[in-house]
């Protein structure tokens, strides 16, 4: 690494981070519970 | 060996973990939600690379929970091909895809991060190069489930694949001891212990432990999908054995039995 990185501005990089985490593990977690309320819904017919 | 018996009727394993899902869930919820508050808005900045070290509360934890879900696999792919334990074999297909999406979200997240602070989105390292072995492999573990229409096969094939792949979780974690890497060491797990100030391990701590509960929910979930899935399929095979004997013995008068509209199509 050369040099500190101290005051420089990194708000896009950190927040492309979080977001791009967000939006896949969101994205995950409602689609498993969207295939169980499928399968469950059925089940109760 | 007795514990394994018993969960591996659907029922009980259904019955035993159905409270565990909201748990699970709301757990992983809370503790993402806090990790993130910390990390983000009172966690100090790196003395060297400064705010970019904020990128680290995903990375990291992303990271482990790609190793973590992988060694999971391992471990019930070794039971459901020793004991045939088919609840097993469900487990270890079902947590192919989260151990898939964190792989990729440990190796998008450390591109940026890389970017930033060494000023290369990627760099052939051990650690990268393992790290994208391993998303490689988990593809390939899926494609194999999906390859293999008789699912007994099916399971026994992807078990062996993902009991050899195994060997490569521990050159992931000793790659950067073992070669000379542009990836950073170990500051978390050491033999001396973190080299992170608490300040910086806590909320870290935090978030790795949310993303656990935030696999236990996709796997155990997913699990009971698919064994109401069975459950629905078992259901509807007698009703499709009965309106095929009805083809077979079709009526001396009347509409012709096999048109379109009446029993099993393909």
């Amino acid at each position: 690494m050369d040099g500190s990185l101290i005051g420089e501005d990194f708000t896009l990089a950190i927040t492309a981070s979080w977001v791009i985490s967000a939006l896949c593990l969101g994205a995950l977690a409602a689609w498993v519970t969207a295939r169980y309320r499928k399968v469950s819904g059925k089940d109760h017919d | 060996m007795k514990m394994l018996a018993f969960l591996a009727n659907p029922d009980r394993f259904r019955r035993l973990t159905g409270p565990a899902l909201p748990v699970a869930g709301l757990l992983a919820a809370g503790l993402i939600l806090a990790g993130a508050v910390w990390a983000l808005g009172f966690s100090p900045a790196d003395r060297v690379q400064g705010e970019a070290v904020k990128i680290m509360y995903v990375h990291v934890p992303a990271a482990w929970m790609a190793m973590a879900a992988y060694a999971f696999i391992a471990v019930a792919s070794l039971v459901g091909y020793v004991w045939r334990h088919s609840l097993a074999d469900i487990a270890a297909r079902e947590a192919a895809l989260p151990g898939f999406v964190f792989t990729l979200l440990a190796l998008v997240t450390g591109s940026i991060w890389g970017r930033i602070t060494w000023g290369v989105w990627w760099d052939w390292d051990a650690r990268m190069t393992s790290m994208l072995a391993l998303l490689f492999i988990y593809a390939g573990y899926m494609a194999l489930w999906r390859a293999i229409e008789n699912e007994g096969q099916a399971a026994r094939a992807a078990a062996l694949l993902a009991m050899v792949g195994a060997i490569n979780l521990p050159i992931i974690k000793f790659s950067v001891d073992f070669w000379e890497t542009l990836h950073q060491k170990a500051s978390v797990i050491r033999a001396d212990g973190p080299s992170m100030p608490a300040s910086m391990l806590w909320p870290l701590a935090i978030m790795a432990l949310g993303y656990t509960a935030l696999f236990a929910f996709y796997v155990m979930l997913r699990m009971h999908t698919v064994i109401l899935e069975k459950r629905r399929d078992a259901r509807a095979r007698p009703a499709r054995a009965a309106s095929t004997a009805t083809i077979s013995h079709p009526a001396p008068a009347g509409p012709d039995p096999s048109s379109p509209g009446q029993g099993e199509h393909a």
